[in-house]
């Protein structure tokens, strides 16, 4: 007896844990976590007031949304979720990370591309795509990152000492593949110079495959890393049993398998096939009980704590996060049931949605780890349980206020939008009068963010002295842990198939792929090579050069973070805008504009709506011809000149992308968009605009905006929407 | 198995807990085998047949596409503004003479002509994006006259940037309009340069 025991003491394999990295993600968290939800009370000031965006291209709402959304998901939840995914998988898999050295190449990658985010989205460096809003050189950084991260966390698996993977551990490895996919294929693009590129995919196989990526970036960013943390923090925080482990199986992959085909319900009635938004709609239904599946094991591990829930803190913000997760999945499929969406859609509504997830699940669930974490990593006690109470009351609140803002705001924007009297007529025909009325809305909105804001002030405040009066000394040196090696936990060949699965990481990563890869296969691949997918229309013509200017100064601007560029297939939107969006109309917008949001009316069919000095007095002060707009002034698009010489290489790209240009207007591009400007300043000059102003931005701009939805003509036949 | 059952100190509640406990064990994390909570077996069974029955209602049992449905929603809209347009379509003047002479006729041609028209016309009329329509000088009109006002702000002019009203205002408020303009013109406030022709009439 005796001599068994001693052999395997000697089999004890000593190890430790690279603590230092997963300290490196944490205070990472803290900093860009506070950036980014600055950033977020900042843009909510400026649709609350238009003079929060200070007359000036790096603060309007345009460009500083994106960085707000970029800080928000990558730069505060990314780190959120490294140190949360450092912290528990050594310790899960009974095993240091594989490689220092390519942590520390993650960390610092990760950083700097932070900071080339933060100082090139201010500067309109922008693909304009959702959340992947990055330029082509810093998207290619980001993929390396991840893929070092990747091959450090799967070479970790490979040296465990736990013969089975924890569910934890699934939802990290599939975070870490399907993130992968969905960054590389979104971002695929040509590149024209070293800031700028045009989609390899166009108008709606453009908006198709961000739509796949923006909705699975929630899915595979947000929601299943989150979950593995839930899995981890939870459990331990409460020294309770996961609830269901058949659970755990079945809610793991009918999540997964359902979420990645759901991206299409952010299209619905938009100018996609009509058959994929039934089958994203379809999807994001049955995605409600595999989310509520997580929900239920993360609530149900609570049972016989609840008295604790009371007291403690971390558990309140585990308690909450996990409460908030199962009401965003619930609201998530309610707003693809297409009568919901049809006046949830572009209204304020779905932002309120996305943050009961982003500050309701993520903030929540990252307040609760940090709090966690930080004393454990620096062995010591956390500073002052009140000041996290606090934090978290404040949070609440502010939150609560948010949701609730925003539901009466979209909603009621919704509803003025449709509303038609009995003689045909739109009741609220000024959109702006749709806007002024949810002003109010708008500030109660940003005082919430403030709250939130606050509060993870004092979360910085809290962790800050529990690290400073952490004892030096028992931080001098890792710590110790022992364990048998792998070969002496055999594969479980009792527990039935999965179990055995959980033992043959491999498989378990291979099946993972393949079943984030069938949906998306089914719902992409027809629209990227067929000819049929889109019905041509030989009335539609590529972009003339300087209109080209003038949307890649659109684009910069950030134009579509509040005006959509399609007319949904509705009586109100008729009357309102004009004719109904069709797919043909879009095969050469590269990348598409369709935008998420009506912050402003519509753009599809501005095309001669207006005369173009009505355009130039807009965009130098929207007030003076819309009184009560809240559209920030644009005074240095009639300061920045054109490059016009650009434009050849421009087109020349857009034509090897397939549009038909000749060969004439490739080399005369420059000439041919002089040309234009001149007739453009032609009736400019006639209303008082000096000479001089040719060459400006703004004539590019008009260009672009009295071409936009016009190739079509202007009457709309109806029997033509077939 | 081997279980390390002494790292875990989980907290269990009572005897059905210890046997639903499995001999799992991940860094003093424990696992129950709970069944799944009926509830959400059929809400999970339940929308994996809603989506089933729901792709092939929409996409193979011939249910109204989208497109189909706005058709048909636009036709019932279409036809009331047929009727709308109807009884706004022609100009008679003792109707309008009988507008004029009520009481709040001119209050309504102010406000109809500040909500509308001054964002391109100014307030006073005297022009910015659209003409000044205070001068002598029209652009789309040859003759001006209560009649020819009424029909031209009816349709519009989309070349030039003139909306269409006639989906947009009551027959009232085109009446109100016409007032306004009609004691503007040829007050030849200072104001944009003219455009187009001089009408004599």
């Amino acid at each position: 007896m005796s001599a068994v025991v001693e052999s395997r003491e000697s089999q004890f394999e000593t190890f430790s844990y690279d603590d230092k990295l997963t300290k490196m993600f944490a205070i990472a968290t803290m900093v860009w976590g506070v950036v980014a939800l600055f950033l977020g009370v900042w843009v909510a000031f400026e649709l609350a007031t238009y003079k929060m965006n200070l007359d000036s291209p790096y603060f309007t709402f345009g460009r500083l949304r994106p960085l707000h959304t970029n800080a928000a998901i990558f730069a505060f939840v990314g780190n959120a979720i490294f140190a949360g995914i450092y912290y528990s998988t050594p310790r899960l898999l009974k095993t240091r990370m594989a490689s220092d050295l390519m942590g520390r190449i993650h960390f610092w990658g990760w950083q700097l591309i932070i900071v080339a985010a933060a100082i090139s989205l201010p500067l309109g460096y922008t693909t304009s795509k959702e959340y992947a809003e990055l330029e082509w050189p810093i998207d290619i950084a980001v993929a390396l990152v991840w893929v070092t991260f990747g091959v450090n966390f799967f070479l970790t698996l490979k040296q465990r000492r736990e013969r089975h993977i924890y569910v934890a551990i699934w939802f990290y490895i599939a975070t870490i593949i399907t993130v992968a996919v969905l960054y590389v294929v979104n971002n695929l693009e040509v590149p024209v110079s070293w800031m700028k590129s045009y989609s390899l995919f166009a108008g709606v196989q453009d908006a198709l495959v961000q739509w796949w990526y923006g909705h699975n970036a929630v899915a595979f960013f947000l929601t299943t890393p989150f979950l593995g943390l839930m899995y981890y923090f939870i459990q331990k925080a409460v020294n309770r049993p996961v609830y269901s482990y058949r659970l755990s199986i079945i809610h793991f992959w009918s999540l997964i398998f359902v979420y990645i085909w759901a991206g299409p319900h952010h299209l619905l009635y938009s100018a996609l096939p009509e058959w994929v938004q039934t089958v994203g709609m379809a999807f994001s239904i049955a995605l409600w009980a595999p989310s509520w599946g997580g929900m239920i094991n993360g609530l149900l591990t609570l049972r016989g704590a609840w008295d604790r829930v009371r007291k403690e803190p971390i558990l309140k913000f585990f308690a909450t996060a996990v409460t908030f997760y199962g009401m965003a999945t619930f609201e998530g499929p309610l707003l693809s049931i297409k009568s919901v969406n049809a006046i949830g859609h572009f209204t304020d509504w779905i932002v309120g949605h996305v943050h009961a997830g982003t500050i309701g699940w993520n903030y929540m669930m990252t307040a609760g780890v940090l709090y966690y974490m930080v004393p454990k990593l620096w062995k010591t006690e956390l500073w002052s349980q009140r000041l996290a109470n606090i934090q978290f009351w404040s949070a609440t609140i502010g939150l609560l206020l948010y949701i609730m803002s925003m539901w009466t705001a979209g909603i009621t924007k919704g509803l003025m939008w449709r509303a038609v009297d009995e003689t045909g007529k739109l009741v609220y025909p000024d959109f702006v009068e749709t806007v002024i009325k949810i002003i109010p809305m708008y500030w109660v909105r940003a005082f919430g963010g403030v709250l939130v804001l606050f509060g993870f002030i004092l979360l910085i405040i809290n962790l800050y002295k529990t690290i400073k009066l952490a004892p030096k000394e028992e931080n001098q040196e890792e710590e110790k842990f022992k364990a048998l090696p792998l070969s002496a936990s055999p594969l479980d060949t009792h527990g039935g198939p999965h179990r055995k699965l959980e033992g043959l990481t491999l498989l378990f990563s291979v099946l993972s792929f393949v079943a984030i890869i069938i949906g998306s296969m089914i719902e992409l691949l027809p629209a990227l090579l067929s000819n049929n997918f889109i019905a041509k229309d030989a009335r539609v013509k590529p972009y003339r050069p300087l209109e080209v200017a003038g949307r890649d100064i659109f684009v910069r601007e950030g134009c579509y973070t509040c005006h959509s560029q399609l007319v949904r297939p509705m009586a109100a939107e008729k009357l309102r805008y004009g004719r109904v969006s069709t797919a043909a109309e879009y095969v050469y917008d590269r990348p598409f504009q369709w935008g998420s949001r009506r912050i402003g009316p519509d753009l599809m069919r501005v095309g001669g709506k207006y005369n173009h000095m009505w355009h130039y007095r807009h965009m130098l002060n929207p007030r003076e011809v819309t009184p009560g707009s809240i559209m920030p002034n644009y005074p240095w698009l009639f300061k920045n000149k054109v490059k016009f010489e650009a434009l050849t290489k421009k087109l020349n790209v857009l034509a090897a992308l397939g549009a038909p240009y000749s060969k004439e207007e490739i080399d005369n591009a420059p000439m041919l968009a002089k040309e234009h400007a001149q007739k453009i300043m032609n009736e400019l000059e006639a209303g008082g605009v000096k000479k001089k102003m040719i060459d400006k931005e703004i004539v590019a701009l008009i260009a672009y905006l009295q071409r936009l939805g016009t190739d079509l003509g202007g009457d709309d036949e109806i029997s033509s929407v077939e | 198995m081997n279980h390390q059952k002494t790292d875990a100190d989980n907290i269990i509640l009572n005897k059905t807990e210890e046997e639903l406990l499995l001999d799992h064990n991940y860094d003093g994390i424990e696992e129950f085998d709970y069944p799944l909570p009926s509830w959400w077996s059929v809400t999970f069974i339940g929308g994996v047949v809603f989506a089933i029955f729901y792709i092939y209602f929409y996409n193979f049992a011939g249910a109204p596409s989208l497109k189909e449905e706005y058709i048909q929603e636009m036709s019932k809209v279409n036809a009331i503004l047929e009727e709308q347009r109807k009884l706004t379509g022609n100009f008679d003047i003792e109707e309008y003479n009988a507008w004029a002479a009520s009481t709040d006729a001119d209050e309504m041609a102010n406000t109809v002509f500040q909500d509308n028209c001054a964002s391109c016309h100014l307030e006073g009329g005297t022009g910015d994006i659209g003409p000044n329509l205070t001068d002598s000088y029209w652009l789309n009109l040859k003759e001006v006259s209560h009649g020819t006002l009424y029909g031209f702000i009816r349709v519009g002019n989309e070349d030039n940037g003139m909306p269409a009203w006639q989906d947009l205002l009551t027959k009232e408020e085109l009446f109100a309009a016409v007032t306004f303009l009609m004691k503007l013109k040829n007050t030849n406030q200072p104001g944009k340069e003219p455009q187009g022709e001089k009408v004599l009439k």
